[in-house]
């Protein structure tokens, strides 16, 4: 298609039906903005997991017996240091009943003193007694205090429900996945708040109660709700950046309609995503900002063309044409590879990020429209004062010193020396990079901050409890009865301890284990007989009178989970467990006995990590690759795209070196971070090396070329660097760890891509294009 | 390659048979796999713990493990043994020869203060078959006792062992008691044997015949031990502990504060009495026996042996492995 039919289309379809092109998007905006205002939060836990990753098989065939790596665990502190008295049983029964009360808990997985399947058994002189830990006389008088507190040592509670120093106990309580009485997906959010209710209520009616919660969907709840904070900081961004657009284009239609159009565009995006059934969840709620982001500074590049035009005498009609026809290409190259970069988030098979490919891709196809072609249109409207001309002369004249300086580095020594930095670089970042690990690398909640309320709990429960939420469960599969074979419970055994020998492993449990203590039980609890029963009928009696409920193995004793606590979920001690295990595995793999990884909150850790590191190259591919093969449309020529894609790629690399510099793991949030800065991060490129082929072509100068672009376009290069990055700083603020990551790394890879572009590109142009 | 495991296997058998119940180290020594280091055997269950020579210590417990440490418990090292059964028991003749018992009837010598352990014997013919004590009246000859009335002698040094049927220590009704612990008294010569359901027996020739002792208790005794000035006291179940001036002829029960269950008791060099149990019970009596004081531990945790330190601590071992005393 060449330039004059193209001028001729935006012509004859856009500059001719302006009303009607108007009405259109007026009527679309609408729908929209109704659609927009029935989007609903989804923060499914379903949808953070790479479900078609090994591990997560297991996890599902087996959710509906060991339950999932969805337990919420209420713990009530006695600040008094000790909960033997009758206010705290008080306060713990009431607990008890108020959670078991919440529709999407599994009453018979739940675990309590108060909980009838909290017993203990004990020899006696002339054979066993057992009952419930809680007496059904219990009236709180100190001597049942003393009574239940024995009872809680023989059923070997403490650690377990009851705190290792006596000054708290726990109320665990598992979530099923289908509320049974909406028979609609559980609601993580409502259990949340629900729980939230229960602290604020057993805080406020016992006075020596403190409560901590933790567990996944109490995390997604403090993480929904911190993920509300976003409104302010959108607020914030579009203040600040409505100030510089004002300063830069001196004109206050040029403010208000890339404005306009960009926040027109976040409409479409959110109303496209209830229209198309998505949820908004505490990723995909930064899309907006990026769309918005995105929309201006592609914005930017229009109104520095139209104020151009104007300046030099144009009417704004004329103007508006002459920007969109000029920008109407490197605009729709820039956009397109934006989204095809965003698409290639499709490949991770993570559903949050898939989400997320979609959302962002959408969000920037709609900028494709309410950029290239109503924000031209509303320009050609635009009034401008008296003075504009003036004005923008004036301050072109005072970037003409900055340009000059920058078109320094197209100069041949100067771009000699600018390459060697840029190798020196590479080789710096190279050394910091291979040292970027995968997963998430602090303890407690990833997505929260370190001081968050959900994380000090946390501290709180593994400090004082011997298990905790790091938990990675290995699913035996074996025969049926499988648990009255000495042989399988005993393979099943050395397993567990070659797992327990790991220095990240804190404990470990499994039906051998307990086989072993209640065996002891049976010989009046002498430490002698804590052993395996090697004989089938003194096995079977060992576990019979354990119940499926335990968790310990399913109906026809087939499956049966080793349960490891790990001291904590950082991706090194993940990787320790999951290696021994399958290493073990390997190694002692018989007809009857299979490991299979992995459930429990660490399994499904340990399945996110394996993704999102298998993900990585294949994306950084992708994306790669559909940026160089839109250079290479778009310029036809391999010199150009290495002139724009080189940049590009030293600045992912040093992206991975900020990372392992500042501790963060490359984990489902902070993956797609390198997508999305190089499809943004290629704008600028493109942008720039559309003006200066052509300077180059018609035979100038690199340097020249090069100062007659930035005079042109240069300041709307540096704008679009800068709102895209005050866009996305705000995010530094949010009360979440894993958006504050994101803000980091975006706001580096634009502010960086943007510098790539000003300063190596040129540098690397004089080399390629030398004559 | 199967067909020579049978024909091993069968061989085995025979020389049982011909053997009439003693079984040599060698042939069950080859059925046994080897077992692996574990850092952590030291934090799991240990059963027993003795100080030999050099003061080193020497303790046994689950998963057959063997721990060493010459630096008064800080550090610990796992000997490889044959076997993977639950020890429970150790007994030094001197400081550098000793035995280790435990299940599978597993008997276990070291000669060289427990750097390397042969097996000298293991059966595992019976329903639970367990040795829980071994004591030794010189390097030739001891006895080792177990599960269901088992008792095992040697007159070789644990070359060779005999299964001893001791008939008349049979019950009528419920047939062998599980024998826990044997104890003997110097002064007298007599050797004294405790277990379940009550069970004591005296032996006045070093264990050649045994004759059943009226008991103070129905309930289980895990331990029997003498005391420096000839008193007896027996212990187990729910907290019951017995004390006897009379070599086994009399009996008084001594208030011990506690229902947990006794496991085992020792006397500190001292000459102090210390006792361990169940749920962190720790009982010591300055008076020999005659009053106990009992210090609960706060970690609550189950406990099977102690040994005195040179610089007068105390090392705990159970079911978290090896601990510190808390007598404070």
């Amino acid at each position: 298609m060449s330039r004059i039919n193209l001028d001729d289309l935006i012509k004859k379809w856009i500059f001719r039906r302006c009303k009607t092109i108007l009405w259109i998007f007026g009527l679309i905006t609408a729908a929209m903005l109704y659609f927009a205002s029935q989007l609903k939060v989804d923060a499914s836990f379903e949808k953070n997991i790479p479900l078609e990753h090994e591990y997560m098989k297991t996890y599902i065939k087996h959710q509906e017996h060991f339950g999932g790596a969805n337990r919420v665990l209420v713990v009530l502190e006695d600040k008094s240091g000790d909960i033997f008295n009758q206010q705290f049983f008080e306060a713990l029964q009431d607990a008890t009943h108020r959670v078991a009360a919440i529709s999407s808990v599994s009453e018979p997985l739940m675990n309590s003193l108060f909980t009838p399947n909290t017993r203990f058994v004990e020899a006696v002189e002339d054979g066993m007694v057992g009952g419930p830990v809680i007496p059904a006389s219990f009236d709180g008088s100190p001597q049942q205090l003393q009574l239940v507190r024995s009872n809680a040592l023989k059923a070997g509670l403490v650690g377990r429900l009851v705190a290792n120093n006596f000054g708290s106990a726990m109320v665990s309580a598992q979530l099923l996945s289908i509320d049974p009485k909406t028979k609609q997906k559980t609601d993580l959010v409502g259990v949340a708040d629900h729980l939230e209710q229960i602290r604020t209520d057993m805080e406020n009616k016992y006075d020596n109660i403190e409560v901590h919660i933790i567990g996944f969907s109490k995390m997604i709840g403090d993480v929904s709700n911190g993920a509300k904070q976003v409104v302010m900081f959108f607020a914030i961004a579009f203040v600040i950046t409505a100030i510089l657009v004002f300063l830069y284009s001196h004109s206050v239609s040029l403010t208000v309609l890339p404005l306009l159009c960009s926040v027109v565009a976040v409409i479409w995006q959110l109303g496209l995503l209830t229209a198309l059934g998505f949820g908004l969840d505490p990723m995909s709620i930064l899309v907006p900002f990026l769309v918005f982001a995105i929309g201006v500074s592609h914005g930017v590049q229009m109104i520095n063309a139209v104020g151009k035009n104007v300046a030099a005498g144009t009417n704004s009609s004329e103007a508006a044409y002459g920007a969109c026809c000029r920008l109407f290409v490197p605009g729709m190259i820039a956009l397109m590879s934006d989204t095809i970069g965003f698409l290639t988030l499709l490949f991770i098979k993570i559903d949050i990020i898939k989400e997320l490919a979609i959302t962002a891709s959408l969000g920037v196809a709609v900028i494709i429209l309410t950029n290239l072609i109503l924000l031209p249109v509303l320009l050609s409207y635009a009034k401008f004062p008296a003075n504009f001309a003036e004005k923008v002369e004036q301050s072109s004249k005072k970037q003409a010193v900055l340009w000059k300086f920058f078109s320094g580095f197209a100069q041949g020594r100067t771009a000699t020396k600018t390459i060697v930095v840029a190798v020196l670089i590479v080789i710096v970042s190279i050394f910091f990079a291979r040292d970027m690990k995968v997963g998430d690398l602090h303890a407690g909640a990833p997505a929260l901050r370190q001081d968050s309320v959900y994380n000090l709990d946390t501290k709180f429960v593994t400090e004082n409890f011997s298990i905790g939420t790091d938990m990675i469960s290995i699913i035996v599969e074996t025969i049926p009865d499988g648990c009255t074979s000495f042989e399988i419970m005993n393979a099943i055994d050395k397993f567990q301890w070659n797992l327990e020998n790991l220095s990240g492993v804190q404990s470990a449990i499994s039906l051998p284990t307990v086989s072993k203590i209640l065996n002891a039980g049976f010989y009046e609890g002498a430490l002698q007989w804590r052993i395996l029963p090697r004989e089938q009928a003194t096995l079977v009696q060992s576990i019979r009178y354990l119940e499926t409920s335990s968790g310990l193995f399913n109906s026809d004793c087939s499956v049966i989970p080793v349960l490891v606590f790990t001291k904590d979920h950082k991706a090194e001690t993940i990787q320790q467990v999951v290696d021994a295990a399958k290493a073990y595995a390997a190694e002692h793999k018989t007809e009857n006995v299979t490991y299979r990884l992995a459930t429990g909150p660490v399994g499904v850790m340990a399945a996110t990590n394996e993704a999102v590191s298998n993900a990585q190259i294949p994306m950084l591919i992708w994306v790669y690759l559909a940026v160089i093969l839109l250079c290479l449309i778009s310029f036809r020529s391999i010199r150009s795209t290495l002139c724009i894609v080189i940049p590009l790629a030293i600045v992912s690399l040093m992206a991975q070196a900020l990372m392992s510099i500042l501790d963060i793991g490359l984990t489902v949030a902070t993956l797609p971070v390198v997508a999305l800065g190089v499809g943004i991060g290629v704008d600028y490129g493109i942008y720039i090396f559309s003006r200066m082929i052509v300077f180059i072509r018609a035979g100038e100068s690199i340097s020249e070329a090069f100062l007659k672009t930035l005079n042109l376009t240069g300041n709307a290069v540096f704008f679009t660097g800068l709102t895209l990055a005050i866009g996305v700083s705000t995010w530094l603020m949010s009360v979440l760890q894993f958006q504050a990551e994101m803000g980091i790394l975006l706001t580096f890879m634009f502010l960086f891509n943007m510098l790539g572009a000003v300063i190596l590109l040129p540098a690397l142009a004089t080399v390629f294009y030398r004559r | 390659m199967l067909t020579i495991k049978k024909f091993m296997r069968t061989l085995v058998l025979i020389s049982l048979l011909i053997s009439t119940g003693t079984v040599g180290a060698q042939e069950s020594g080859e059925a046994l796999k080897l077992n692996t280091p574990a850092i952590k055997a030291s934090q799991r269950l240990l059963m027993d713990v003795q100080s030999i020579e050099n003061n080193r210590l020497v303790a046994v417990g689950e998963r057959g493990h063997i721990l060493l440490s010459d630096d008064q418990g800080e550090s610990w090292r796992q000997v490889l043994i044959p076997t993977e059964a639950l020890l429970t028991r150790l007994f030094f003749i001197d400081g550098k020869v000793g035995w280790a018992v435990g299940h599978q009837q597993v008997i276990l010598k070291t000669e060289d203060a427990g750097e390397s352990w042969v097996v000298q014997y293991s059966n595992d013919s019976l329903d639970q078959p367990a040795l829980f004590d071994i004591w030794f009246k010189n390097a030739n000859n001891g006895i080792a006792i177990g599960s269901y009335g088992l008792y095992l002698t040697t007159n070789d040094g644990g070359k060779t062992w005999e299964d001893v049927y001791l008939e008349n220590l049979e019950d009528e009704e419920i047939g062998f008691s599980h024998f826990y612990a044997v104890a003997y008294e110097p002064d007298s010569k007599k050797l004294f044997m405790a277990g379940e359901l009550g069970f004591l027996a005296v032996s006045d020739d070093l264990g050649q015949s045994w004759k059943k002792m009226d008991s103070p208790y129905e309930g289980s005794f895990f331990d029997i031990i003498e005391l420096p000035n000839g008193y007896l006291l027996t212990l187990g179940l729910r907290g019951h502990l017995f004390r006897s001036k009379d070599l086994g002829e009399s009996w008084e029960e001594i208030t011990t504060g506690t229902v947990s269950g006794l496991q085992k008791a020792l006397v500190l060099p001292t000459n102090k009495v210390l006792i361990v149990g169940s749920d962190g019970t720790q009982l010591i009596s300055n008076d020999f026996g005659k009053s106990v004081k009992l210090f609960q531990r706060d970690d609550r945790a189950h406990l099977a042996g102690a040994v005195a330190l040179p610089n007068h601590e105390i090392l705990i071992v159970g079911i978290k492995g090896v601990l510190k005393a808390q007598l404070n």
